[in-house]
């Protein structure tokens, strides 16, 4: 019952804050505003999740997520508005034709990782990290070019389908997923390619695999977050994934602290909250994004990991102890507890 | 007679305009311990890595157990056969110790083995054992130097390239670890075996290749390198 009971307390949790939520959006606690900053911050917990299994988990360094979001934006619009014909869908197929289109979206962002991937992973060090600078860009140039998706001047019209309700389970879903993958044998594998590539090499670890699963993994997930969110604004254009989205991503990441999923979660809710939560406050309002820079700076003086680097909430850690509990000789227990010594 | 397991032949390797190893040919048979001494630069880790796939021989050939080496990526000439433990440990030091050795045999696939293999470990190391919920950067040196080499144990390989497994570890701890590679030895693992303290490395050896800047000098029974004069007066200091 127990191990029953602890399973199901976390999807418990995210029902109750659901609920929770609409409550007070019901009696005006909440009004729709704060609702959708709630849902950015959905996406951008995704987009920090994405980032950290590259960056974090499997340390190598993708300084161009923002061009898998729009990837992902462009996909997943391209079939709901011009495929499917936007808000002329019927009712009832709303729903397959959304997630169709998230599919599309992370496929696609997934499948050009793939090919960036394939040839920069091969290499030692920094590369990826210029590849993928570069890659954002070139993205954002020739969306820029595309005629038919409005180039420049954007993509209108984009039903906006994604609610919060969404938004919560396509976390929560990513949460999930992420947690496995870093505990399985080939986040092991990723895990021991960020601590010693050498070394991981030197154990039979095809470590160009393994790199590239986490990046076309992490491309994947950042296409579905790209998305969401332009089912969020009904608009999208090639600008909003510039440079400076990348950048603010990477912020998330290293102020949440990297290895942690948990400092992903906090990483995007509070750094994408804040600056909207300040602008509530009268006389700061012209202050907001001096005292977001001074938040940043002091998180990194007082946490220099990062809000929770290398730490992880027990929910969202797999529990190890099973490892040590299987006897390995027969007769004697091995749990370390029983171990002498 | 033992049968020839690893065969060098006319190795070289370069980095960049840099000549590192020059040429050299040397042969493992199974069962053995060789060692390759000499002095820092010689280029003993450069030829160990280019063996595992680390590095990229220039030319030459290095035929392992039939197979050819030179072309082979770094994780399939572990499948072949072939467990470096490199230099300087380095152990995945965030995951525990248990976890560092299920790497080692991340190759294989059936449980029943890496059951086996880690049953066959801990029987090695019971410090590991004792150990094995630990996170492995918060282990003493000398333990690090166990995990590593149980980490190699658990690749299932047939040759193990050692590089300077006394580096850094106290006189006691260095006779321990040397006590357990012979042990690893006479359970059947053959052992290519770097090592700067040229004294340690002949009594561990039953041969042994003195190498200077990228070219072997000497080769021998490791008895007659002992009393050989020249290994004596530049390795041995006597």
């Amino acid at each position: 019952m127990k191990p029953l009971i602890r399973k199901l307390l976390p999807i418990l949790g995210v029902v109750a804050l659901y609920y929770l939520i609409m409550y007070l959006k019901s009696i005006k606690v909440m009004n729709p505003y704060h609702i959708q900053v709630l849902m950015f911050a959905g996406v951008n917990i995704m987009m920090t999740i994405s980032l950290n299994i590259v960056n974090g988990f499997t340390g190598q360094f993708c300084i161009g997520h923002a061009g898998f979001m729009s990837l992902g934006a462009y996909g997943a619009s391209i079939v709901t508005t011009m495929i499917f014909g936007g808000f002329s869908v019927a009712p009832n197929l709303r729903i397959p034709v959304f997630l169709l289109g998230l599919l599309a979206g992370g496929l696609v962002a997934g499948a050009v990782g793939l090919l960036i991937g394939i040839p920069t992973l091969k290499l030692k060090g920094d590369y990826l990290a210029i590849v993928t600078l570069a890659f954002g860009e070139i993205v954002r140039a020739t969306l820029r070019l595309i005629e038919p998706i409005g180039a420049a001047r954007g993509m209108i019209g984009i039903p906006p389908y994604t609610n919060f309700a969404w938004v919560l389970f396509f976390v929560v879903l990513t949460l999930i997923v992420a947690r496995n993958f870093i505990y399985s044998k080939h986040g092991r594998a990723c895990i021991a390619i960020r601590d010693n590539e050498i070394a991981a090499d030197a154990m039979g670890i095809n470590t160009t695999k393994y790199k590239i699963i986490s990046f076309v993994f992490a491309a994947f997930i950042a296409g579905v977050a790209g998305g969401l969110y332009a089912h969020i604004m009904s608009f999208i254009q090639p600008d909003t994934f510039s440079f400076v989205k990348s950048s603010d991503l990477l912020v998330y990441l290293y102020a949440g602290g990297t290895g942690s999923l948990t400092g992903s979660v906090l990483g995007g809710l509070l750094l994408t909250v804040l600056p909207e939560a300040l602008r509530t406050f009268g006389n700061l309002v012209n202050w907001r994004i001096v005292i977001y820079a001074v938040t940043l700076v002091i998180i990194m003086l007082y946490r220099p990991l990062g809000l929770c680097g290398g730490k992880e909430l027990p929910l969202l850690k797999i529990n190890r102890k099973h490892l040590y509990e299987k006897s390995i000789f027969s007769k004697k227990s091995v749990h370390p507890s029983e171990t002498p010594n | 007679m033992s049968s020839r397991m690893l065969d060098v032949k006319d190795l070289a390797v370069s980095y960049g305009m840099i000549t590192a190893v020059k040429g050299v040919s040397f042969n493992l048979d199974e069962g053995e311990i060789v060692a390759l001494i000499g002095a820092n630069g010689a280029g003993k880790s450069t030829i160990l890595r280019t063996i595992s796939g680390l590095e990229r021989a220039k030319s030459g050939s290095i035929q392992f157990l039939g197979k050819e080496l030179t072309k082979m990526p770094a994780h399939k000439i572990v499948e072949a056969g072939i467990a470096h433990v490199p230099e300087g440990r380095r152990v995945f030091p965030r995951l525990t110790v248990k976890e560092n050795l299920m790497l080692g045999a991340n190759i294989v696939k059936e449980r029943s083995i890496i059951q086996q293999r880690l049953e066959r470990t801990y029987l090695t190391f019971p410090r590991l054992k004792e150990r094995q919920a630990q996170l492995a950067g918060t282990l003493s040196g000398g333990e690090q130097q166990m995990l590593a080499l149980g980490r190699a144990l658990m690749t299932g390989g047939k040759l193990m390239l050692l590089d300077e497994p006394s580096m850094g570890l106290a006189p006691i701890i260095v006779e321990d670890i040397f006590r357990i590679i012979k042990e690893i030895n006479e359970a059947g693992t053959s052992i290519l075996l770097i090592e700067q303290n040229a004294f340690l490395a002949l009594q561990t050896a039953s041969r042994a290749y003195v190498l200077e800047t990228g070219l072997i000098s000497i080769e021998g029974k490791s008895s007659d390198l002992l009393k050989d004069d020249r290994v004596r007066e530049s390795y041995l200091g006597a």
